[in-house]
């Protein structure tokens, strides 16, 4: 039996070797054609910048609007016994199952200028979400508030409530409790929950393009400037992926210590 | 001035009643086996889980009315608590975790910070102040988490099981510790304690809680000397015998009888010390006034004896030297003589 081990092993090789290689081929096809020497000219054209500044912008206002809507939504999902939470819960993992245009034809759909609620908006306060810059954030955050609920209530559930009963003890009311006890012991899973928000909400593409359309320098973020350069300048798409995979790489660098643990 | 409890609580299966008066300067000890309801008693105390009826009064305050909404929340009630697992924040340092205290109390942060420091003197761990509690020993912890409890200058003060995330070594030091520190503080102190020397070395009285109720109560003699309950007894150590009197005779529910100096005739719990009980290979002569033969149902090691247990006639167990041991032939199975004078048996009313 044992003499039979090591071939057993081998065996698993195969699909282990296929599975990476799926993974590793298309990033070693970027890096292959990869126009290294212009690299720097393609990066530094005004239109790239334009999108690079408007990604890093949006994506960083979806990661604020994820922590600001998010984080109570967490709360009450992982402390409330209202009958409504499974129901609940089902709307925060539909973005994450859901295709991203039809998200941003649903967001169309209710934030257009004909939509439910976007045309009493611009009637009323002169608001109109579509094709601009604060409709690429809405379609962003809409992608990426789910990984932060997510994450913030897993922490939150881990967090041992007695904790809580322990500064309770010692005179805090909830709201002290709340600020120095429990959301500097969740901060880890905050911290990871915004940077996977941000990563998602930087690569939207559908959503985005869909809802605010792909208006350089207003609505024009680094994935629609990829799709759009396909078109007529190959050698820039492969730039502009270049850059959004060193950024991948940073988000993956700063999540190490949760996904990556030594050993 | 005084904790006055007198409350009952049910949670899922278990049902609690608790009554009981602590008086300032008073350190009152609850013992019992697990699920016994000491820690729901601490917690219900500490406003962290509700009573169903009855009230817990503090210095004359009312904390909590069964049944009535009147209830003090636990940051209202002026109660120290020290939890098991001491609960010591792990992102504060050692001396933000006992400033925490005051520091919700309303004292300035420089002001907490100087009472903390002082506490953190009292319990000798200047020092490490700036430390994580994760960089700290079991002892250390403890004493940072007392210190915790202390530094907000409670009227009760709640320890459940202070010494358990204690080493062996280190523990005698710290209970001598705690001691002083219990003595010094001038409220009402209720200590959850597993073990018997933790509580009669802490404890002015100590309350014995078993199945949710307390089932006696009484100085460390009175509780030593008199346990009411199998658990107390094996608690010090004693053989326990509940029966009926009659005439000097112990009437068991086996059917078994001892001979006891004096009782009065009814019922009667009546105790033993292991080291009374004499073993013989052949049936001894001489005044013994309780003789029989019995079966060896276990043997297992003491720190410098050994316990030898018998089921029947009179469950009971005898302590034995390992040389008696060797000169009996001990082990499981061994059919030997037992032989108990009456004046070794201490009977009182049951």
């Amino acid at each position: 039996m044992d003499a039979r081990r090591p071939s057993a092993r081998s065996l698993l090789l195969v699909p282990v070797g296929l599975a990476v290689a799926l993974l590793a081929l298309p990033l070693v096809g970027l890096l292959a054609r990869a126009p290294w020497s212009r690299l720097a000219d393609r990066l530094a054209s005004g239109a790239v910048l334009d999108a690079l500044r408007l990604s890093i912008l949006s994506s960083t206002g979806a990661a604020l609007a994820s922590l600001v809507l998010g984080l109570p939504l967490a709360l009450w999902l992982s402390q409330g016994r209202s009958p409504w939470r499974t129901t609940v819960r089902l709307l925060v993992v539909l973005p994450m199952v859901l295709p991203p245009v039809v998200g941003g034809v649903a967001l169309l759909l209710a934030f257009g200028r004909a939509g439910v609620i976007g045309a009493p908006l611009e009637r009323v306060f002169g608001l109109s979400l579509p094709f601009s810059g604060a409709g690429v954030v809405l379609a962003a955050t809409w992608v990426s508030l789910p990984f932060f609920v997510l994450s913030a209530e897993a922490g939150l559930r881990a967090f041992d409530p007695r904790f809580a009963a322990a500064a309770a003890s010692l005179g805090a009311g909830p709201w002290r409790t709340f600020r120095t006890v429990t959301l500097p012991m969740i901060a880890p899973s905050l911290r990871a929950g915004l940077l996977l928000a941000w990563a998602r909400a930087l690569g939207e593409f559908g959503a985005t393009i869909t809802f605010a359309g792909n208006l350089e320098g207003t609505t024009r973020t680094l994935p629609l400037a990829v799709y759009t350069a396909l078109e007529t300048a190959p050698e820039a798409a492969i730039a502009l992926s270049l850059l959004l995979v060193a950024i991948s790489a940073l988000v993956l660098f700063l999540l190490r210590d949760r996904w990556f643990p030594v050993g | 001035m005084s904790l006055v409890a007198d409350f009952t609580l049910a949670r899922g299966d278990f049902a609690l009643e608790f009554a009981a008066t602590v008086e300032r300067g008073e350190t009152l000890a609850l013992v019992g086996p697990n699920g016994a309801g000491k820690s729901s008693c601490l917690q219900a105390l500490g406003g962290l889980i509700p009573i169903d009826a009855g009230s817990v009064e503090l210095d004359g305050r009312q904390l909590e009315r069964g049944g009535s909404r009147q209830s003090l929340a636990p940051d209202q009630r002026r109660v120290g608590f020290v939890f098991q697992d001491l609960l010591l924040f792990p992102h504060l340092s050692v001396v933000e975790n006992v400033a925490y205290g005051p520091r919700s109390r309303g004292l300035d942060r420089r002001s907490a910070r100087s009472r903390a420091t002082e506490w953190l003197e009292r319990v000798g761990l200047s020092e490490f102040a700036e430390r994580r509690p994760g960089e700290l020993s079991g002892g250390q912890a403890q004493r940072v988490a007392l210190a915790r409890a202390l530094a907000c200058e409670p009227a009760l003060l709640l320890l459940d099981e202070p010494l358990s995330a204690v080493d062996a070594s280190a523990r005698a030091e710290l209970r001598r510790e705690l001691r002083q520190h219990l003595d010094a503080f001038d409220g009402v102190r209720l200590i959850v304690a597993h073990d018997a020397i933790d509580a009669f070395a802490l404890a002015d009285r100590v309350a014995v809680l078993e199945g949710g109720r307390v089932v006696q109560t009484g100085t460390t003699p009175q509780i030593c000397g008199h346990p009411r309950s199998t658990y107390v007894a094996d608690l010090v150590g004693l053989n326990l015998f509940r029966g009926t009197a009659s005439a000097g005779h112990l009437s068991l529910p086996g059917g078994a009888e001892l001979v006891v100096a004096s009782v009065p005739d009814g019922p009667t719990l009546a105790v033993l010390h292991p080291r009374a009980v004499a073993l013989f290979r052949e049936r001894p002569q001489g005044s013994p006034r309780n003789v029989w033969r019995s079966t060896v149902a276990a043997v297992e090691p003491a720190i410098d004896r050994l316990r030898v247990r018998f089921d029947a006639p009179v469950p009971l167990v005898a302590e034995v030297t390992h040389g008696a041991a060797q000169e009996l032939g001990l082990g499981p199975g061994a059919a030997l003589w037992i032989a108990v004078k009456a004046t070794e048996i201490s009977a009182y009313s049951g």
